[in-house]
């Protein structure tokens, strides 16, 4: 059975993935996180949480062109799988429904 | 930086994950430097990899150190497993034998500090101290002191002494610095060619010229530190030393610790007035030219000695010279040497170092044999594979040297960690260089032979199984029971010699502490004099105060050496005998001060100008068998020949007392009244009042800081400077106590895991008790009985053992207690009743079990 827990760290940076389709490798994903949440985020944090849900199948990697920047190095492009979008999916459920189920008062309420 | 990030990176990133993680790093390292700075970037880069260092990146942590025998590999990984399976039982191995290679290295560190004295000259092997001889009549005197000419006449009169270095104490100088103020101890007169032979290193001035001049000063680092302030600016200072005006010509390096001769300063020899062959107290070194034996040399001093007449051997005085070796100086047995070291200690230590690791050896192959039944099945399915008898010897000898391995690594940080506590608790400065090449051999060393010793055993019954029978289900030969008996025995005859050892000399302690030393020190507060107060000026002054009760003078300070000269004493039967007898003089009202009991005649008087009268002690009284004691005399050679002899007369015997140490017996001792043979009254002692003291002791140092304004004020309360005196021998005490301890909690440690295995084995048994009706004592008995048995016997060998070797120790003291049965008795009821314990609590534990539990499969 494949489990489809996402942590928030983890949750993020499979959205980011999505956003930036095609184009999400490791400096590209850190950019855009950094952006959105407006701080920083360590390079480990960040590989260990894509290998790790590599390994649990919510993402896949190839490796990119051949290029003469970074030290010669490829990229590694991560796209998210099926499994990937359905553990977002099932996140975002989870919320919608906790949404939902939050009375009126809550929100409404004068202080 | 990045350099060192990248390193670090290689080294460690999972090899999947390496090639475009680095890529991304370097993508924001040019970024990071076209935006920010090289170094900012560098840094991040840096912060970068360390927080990549995370369980799920790096590499997986593999056994595939052996390349070359794979099959190493494969045991390691099989002893990681089985030691994470038992892990009570691995906990014990390891923590026992970590334990004991701590103790271990804290010894070797001691140890090796005590051999390392006097070894660090380049020179070693050519310089020597010189031994000074001398005998008249039947009196023989040898000591390392002699005449400050002996340097340069050696010097001038054998071309083979290379250089001759001469050094005179000093005795505790005031120094003035300014407004500042010192007591200095540890001073001393010396020449340029000392600071050469004993090759101080100069950090101002050299050696040619510092000592040379008269009044001229030397100052170590750290004196020049406490005195000038530092020791840039010491060279060329004016100092007041004893009210003379001196220049600072040099300062030397600090001696290091490990030297027999550690002097705090040093002052020109030339500054000495008075030197001749009569005036002794300078030690005399000598460097020799390479190739010279010390006999050639000595020969040569004897040649020297009739050639100058030193001797005058007509009328019976000869006068001849040695030499020692420098490095042999500390532990020396020779009393005359003044070595501090004691190479018995160190034996007994090194044996202590050795026994501990024995003992948890003996822990290992205990466990390791009783719990073979274990690896049976893995032993069995090995050897039907195809594995020889060889190899799976040689699997458990990988297995208990990678434990040792472990082990010693673990031991090695702790002592590293427990260093400092190590050395406050010896009081020498023995820090181990951990990164010393010889330190990392001994410590290969000692995992190595550690794993061998542990691991043979078991490895030879392991393997020694047929795997037939384990495989059909048939408890396998698990080595003889008996010899692990005998080891866990040899395990408590050790600890149990270390504890009665260690109540021994705990109870010699208190016994010289608290020995009746014929006179009362309590209360008794004395202050060093550095003006002698002939005229009682500060007494009286003293005397005022409501907190003093008395005020007497003296210059003998209790148990700080022998002051005594010869005399000229005729015995009952009128044979006339040349003797020392220890004195001291003393103020008249001392002896009724100090409470020293007198047994006839009557005591000083203040008035009496009876100068030549003299109080003795019932040791003198006794030695030469004086009936009527009162109205003997002894007499002093005098002066010149033909001057007639002093006589003094004896007033007054007192009862024996011990103002000297208690390594001796009481010496003939006499009392002489100030101010006959006033060398000063050096020491004021006061009695005090035990309410309001700190007050008491304010106004005492005030009165004398306005009587004396150029001495620095030191006082102390008798009974605690003489509780310093013993203070080596509570050190040798608290080491004991310490590696007693260490050893009996590794033996019980031991017994604590037999005990686990053997209660685990006859879980079932016991269980079926119970159901039976049997209570809880008897199941505990059950299953203690046979340990009591062994440290029983245990006891029974380790009591002559003790006996021997403490009666020797005993026996350097003079006063010292006996051991007595009950000492005995008692270290052997310690070490029953802590092995009882540990057993117990284990047993009980099973015992109170359910035993619906453990039977429920059957």
């Amino acid at each position: 059975m494949i489990e489809y827990k996402l942590g928030h760290f983890e949750e993020v940076v499979l959205l980011t993935v999505c956003v930036l389709h095609e184009n999400a490798y490791g400096v590209s994903i850190k950019d855009e996180i950094e952006s959105r949440i407006g701080k920083g985020v360590s390079v480990g944090a960040l590989q260990s949480a894509l290998r790790r849900m590599e390994k649990k199948g919510f993402l896949e990697s190839k490796e990119g062109e051949e290029t003469n920047a970074r030290g010669g190095r490829r990229k590694r492009y991560f796209t998210i799988t099926n499994h990937g979008k359905k553990a977002l999916e099932e996140a975002k459920d989870l919320r919608m429904e906790l949404w939902e189920s939050i009375p009126n008062v809550v929100f409404n309420q004068v202080p | 930086m990045k350099k060192i990030g990248e390193w670090i990176f290689s080294l460690l990133c999972h090899p999947d994950y390496y090639s475009d993680i680095k890529g991304d790093l370097e993508e924001l390292h040019t970024r990071r430097i076209k935006n920010t700075s090289r170094l900012n970037a560098d840094f991040r880069y840096l912060i970068a990899v360390l927080m990549l260092l995370r369980l799920s990146l790096i590499k997986p942590i593999k056994f595939h150190f052996f390349s070359k025998n794979p099959m190493i590999n494969q045991y390691l990984k099989a002893s990681v497993r089985n030691l994470a399976k038992h892990k009570v039982n691995s906990l014990i191995n390891i923590f026992g034998l970590s334990v004991a290679v701590t103790a271990a290295i804290l010894l070797y560190g001691y140890v090796r500090f005590e051999l390392s004295y006097d070894q660090g000259y380049d020179n070693r092997e050519r310089i020597y101290r010189v031994n000074n001889h001398s005998k008249f009549g039947d009196r023989v005197r040898t000591g390392i002191t002699g005449s400050g000419l002996l340097a340069p006449t050696l010097e001038t009169e054998i071309p083979e002494v290379e250089l001759a270095g001469r050094r005179h104490y000093f005795r505790r100088p005031v120094v003035q610095f300014k407004e500042k103020k010192f007591r200095q101890s540890l001073a001393y007169y010396a020449d340029p060619n000392l600071t050469k032979i004993l090759e101080y290193k100069y950090l101002k001035g050299d050696s040619e010229s510092a000592l040379v001049a008269p009044n001229s000063v030397v100052l170590t680092r750290e004196t020049a530190q406490k005195i000038v302030g530092n020791v840039k600016e010491a060279l060329g200072q004016q100092l007041l030393i004893n009210q003379v005006s001196m220049q600072v010509t040099g300062v030397i390096d600090d001696i290091p610790a490990n030297n027999h001769f550690t002097p705090s300063m040093l002052i020109s020899m030339s500054t000495m007035s008075n030197i001749s062959w009569e005036r002794m107290g300078t030690v005399t070194y000598v460097l020799l030219k390479r190739e010279v034996t010390n006999s050639l040399i000595e020969d040569k001093m004897g040649q020297m000695v009739e050639r100058l007449k030193l001797g005058d051997p007509t009328n019976g005085f000869t006068v001849w010279f040695d030499l020692f070796p420098i490095a042999d100086i500390h532990l020396s047995k020779d009393k005359t040497q003044h070595g501090k070291g004691n190479i018995n200690m160190l034996y007994a230590l090194s044996l202590v170092a050795v026994f501990i690791l024995l003992i948890a050896c003996i822990n290992y192959m205990n466990l390791a044999t009783a719990r073979s039944s274990q690896r049976a099945k893995e032993i069995g399915v090995r050897k039907v594979v195809g594995a020889m008898r060889r190899q799976i010897s040689f699997q458990f000898l990988v297995e208990s040297l990678f434990i040792s391995s472990l082990s010693v690594v673990i031991g090695t940080v702790m002592a590293f960690l427990l260093q400092n506590a190590f050395v406050q608790l010896t009081g020498i400065p023995a820090t181990i260089d951990f990164f010393d090449k010889e330190t990392f051999a001994l410590l290969t060393g000692l995992a190595a032979a550690v794993g061998i010793i542990s691991g043979s055993y078991p490895s030879l019954i392991l393997s020694s199984f047929k795997p037939v029978l384990i495989l059909k289900g048939t408890y396998p030969n698990m080595g003889s029971q008996s010899l692990r008996r005998i080891l866990v025995a040899f395990q408590f005859t050790i600890s149990i010699v270390l504890i009665i050892s260690t109540i021994i000399v705990y109870q010699q302690i208190d016994y010289l502490q608290n020995k009746d030393l014929g006179f009362n020190k309590d209360a008794v507060y004395s202050v060093a004099l550095g003006n002698p107060d002939t005229n009682g000026v500060l007494k009286q002054k003293y005397l005022q105060h409501p907190g003093i009760k008395g005020v007497t003078s003296s210059n003998l300070m209790p148990a700080t050496g022998d002051s005594g000269a010869t005399f000229v004493i005729q015995n009952e039967e009128g044979e006339t005998f040349e003797d020392n007898v220890s004195m001291a003089t003393v103020d008249n009202d001392y002896l009724n001060m100090m409470e020293i009991e007198l047994v006839q005649g009557k005591l000083f008087d203040k008035n009496s100008t009876g100068l030549n009268s003299i109080i003795v002690n019932e040791t003198l009284v006794n030695k030469y068998g004086w009936k009527e004691p009162i109205g003997k005399f002894i007499s002093t050679w005098g002066d010149e020949e033909g001057d007639p002899m002093q006589k003094f007369v004896i007033q007054g015997v007192v009862k024996d007392f011990n103002m000297l140490s208690l390594y001796q017996s009481v010496q003939p001792f006499a009392f002489f009244k100030k101010p006959q043979f006033n060398w000063g009254t050096k020491y004021l002692f006061l009695k005090l009042d035990s309410r309001n003291l700190l007050e008491t002791i304010t106004f005492i140092q005030e009165e004398f800081e306005a009587f004396d304004e150029k001495s620095v004020f030191t006082g102390t309360f008798l009974d605690a400077h003489l509780e310093s005196v013993y203070r080596k021998e509570q050190k040798t005490a608290r080491i004991f106590l310490v590696f007693a301890g260490l050893t009996i909690a590794i033996a019980c440690l031991g017994l604590f895991g037999l005990a686990t295995y053997s209660l685990e084995r006859r879980i079932k048994e016991i269980s079926i008790r119970k159901v039976l009706g049997a209570n809880l004592n008897s199941i505990i008995k059950l299953v203690s009985i046979e340990f009591l048995i062994i440290i029983s016997i245990s006891g029974l060998i380790a009591t002559p053992i003790v006996y021997f070797l403490m009666e020797k120790w005993l026996d350097s003291f003079s006063y010292h207690i006996n051991v007595t049965p009950l000492t005995l008795i008692s270290g052997v009821l310690l070490a029953l009743v802590v092995a009882m314990l540990t057993v117990s609590i284990k047993a009980l534990r099973t015992a109170r079990a359910n035993p619906a539990s453990t039977l429920k499969y059957e």
